[in-house]
């Protein structure tokens, strides 16, 4: 088994998703409605009002999906700096247990996440955060199936909860 | 004030009312219906030698059209029937961006769509206008593409499906190029 990841520094925060997010989003709206493109002739305005709400859908799950990514960089490297590091406090101590049985291979939803449920006073979060994975690995797979989810996601509510996450796990 | 200024006044007055006439929105319907007509007659033309011996049906039924400016207006669906497979020309409207007119071709295969654009339009591109102003410089007047004195000549046109979106003449051998693969197996 590998004894110490090497961390790569190629993850991205929050804000840097946030930011391309933004910027792709004002750039797709820009191409809709500033400007006329040949592509649009013989469009009706509603067709082209659907094509770019189709394209800002399209456009948020994407986002979501490097959100996500982000989240569980930000998860995975937390669970590996306390078991490296060796502090002292409980969830630490019970992730360097986790990490004697797993090490790397730690599951996110089953194990890492459910640990901080666990021990957590904010259990409602990292319940929402496992849903969000759940979200994440149908995103992933192609959404071929209909998945059952229980709410709605969005990136608006996923960059909310990774700022809560971030917040939660700071030690 | 002099009585000069006040027919000046009377003069701009009248020429801002004239300059907000509301667009005839009925006109511009009934050219899309008159145009709608013309190109169903091309459509049967070309096929006249197979409807006459049976081996293809074409039929007319009306459909509704509800646009903003025209509102709720009815005009005629074409079906042509090969074999067991139809291919029909919905009307779609005029209020429509960079052209006057639509109609779609939709078969088993998927949709062509025939726009009524201004005939000196021969490919997508030609509808963009790209104007550059040197810093500093007074920008020059912005020139529309319909600046010409001759008045405008509509002409159906095929656009191909994007992403590489095409005109092609509106003739019969274009025609039953997309009939045929609109209408195949």
């Amino acid at each position: 088994m590998i004894k110490r990841v090497s961390f790569s520094h190629q993850n991205l925060t929050f804000d840097e998703v946030l930011g391309h997010h933004i910027i792709v989003e004002k750039s797709v709206y820009a191409y809709y409605r500033t400007t006329m493109q040949p592509e649009f002739v013989g469009y009706t305005l509603r067709e082209l009002e659907n094509e770019l709400k189709n394209r800002m859908d399209e456009h948020d799950r994407t986002s979501c999906l490097s959100l996500l990514s982000a989240i569980e960089a930000l998860l995975r490297m937390d669970y590996l700096q306390r078991c490296y590091e060796k502090e002292k406090d409980d969830i630490s101590r019970k992730m360097r247990a986790l990490h004697k049985q797993k090490g790397y291979r730690a599951s996110l939803e089953d194990d890492i996440l459910e640990l901080w449920k666990q021990e957590s006073a904010s259990r409602e979060t990292f319940s929402q955060a496992i849903a969000a994975f759940k979200y994440r690995h149908w995103l992933a797979h192609g959404r071929y199936w209909v998945p059952k989810l229980g709410r709605e996601f969005d990136f608006d509510y996923l960059y909310a909860l990774a700022c809560e996450l971030e917040r939660l796990i700071e030690y | 004030m002099s009585k000069d200024e006040f027919r000046k006044f009377v003069e701009e007055k009248e020429k801002e009312s004239t300059a907000t006439q509301p667009f005839d929105w009925k006109k511009e319907k009934d050219t899309y219906l008159s145009f709608l007509d013309a190109l169903y007659k091309d459509v049967k033309d070309f096929l006249k030698e197979y409807i006459a011996n049976g081996k293809i049906i074409v039929t007319e039924r009306q459909i509704e059209i509800d646009e903003e400016g025209t509102g709720k207006y009815t005009a005629n669906l074409l079906e042509i029937v090969i074999g067991k497979h139809p291919v029909q020309l919905v009307p779609i409207g005029t209020q429509l961006i960079g052209c006057k007119g639509r109609v779609d071709m939709k078969g088993r295969k998927g949709v062509i769509k025939i726009v009524l654009v201004n005939s000196r339009m021969k490919s997508l591109r030609d509808h963009i206008q790209v104007t550059i102003n040197e810093v500093g410089k007074e920008p020059a007047p912005a020139k529309s593409q319909d600046e010409s004195t001759e008045p405008i000549q509509w002409k159906w046109r095929l656009l191909t499906a994007p992403p590489i979106s095409k005109y092609h003449d509106f003739n019969e051998e274009c025609f039953l190029q997309a009939l045929m693969e609109l209408a195949r197996d």
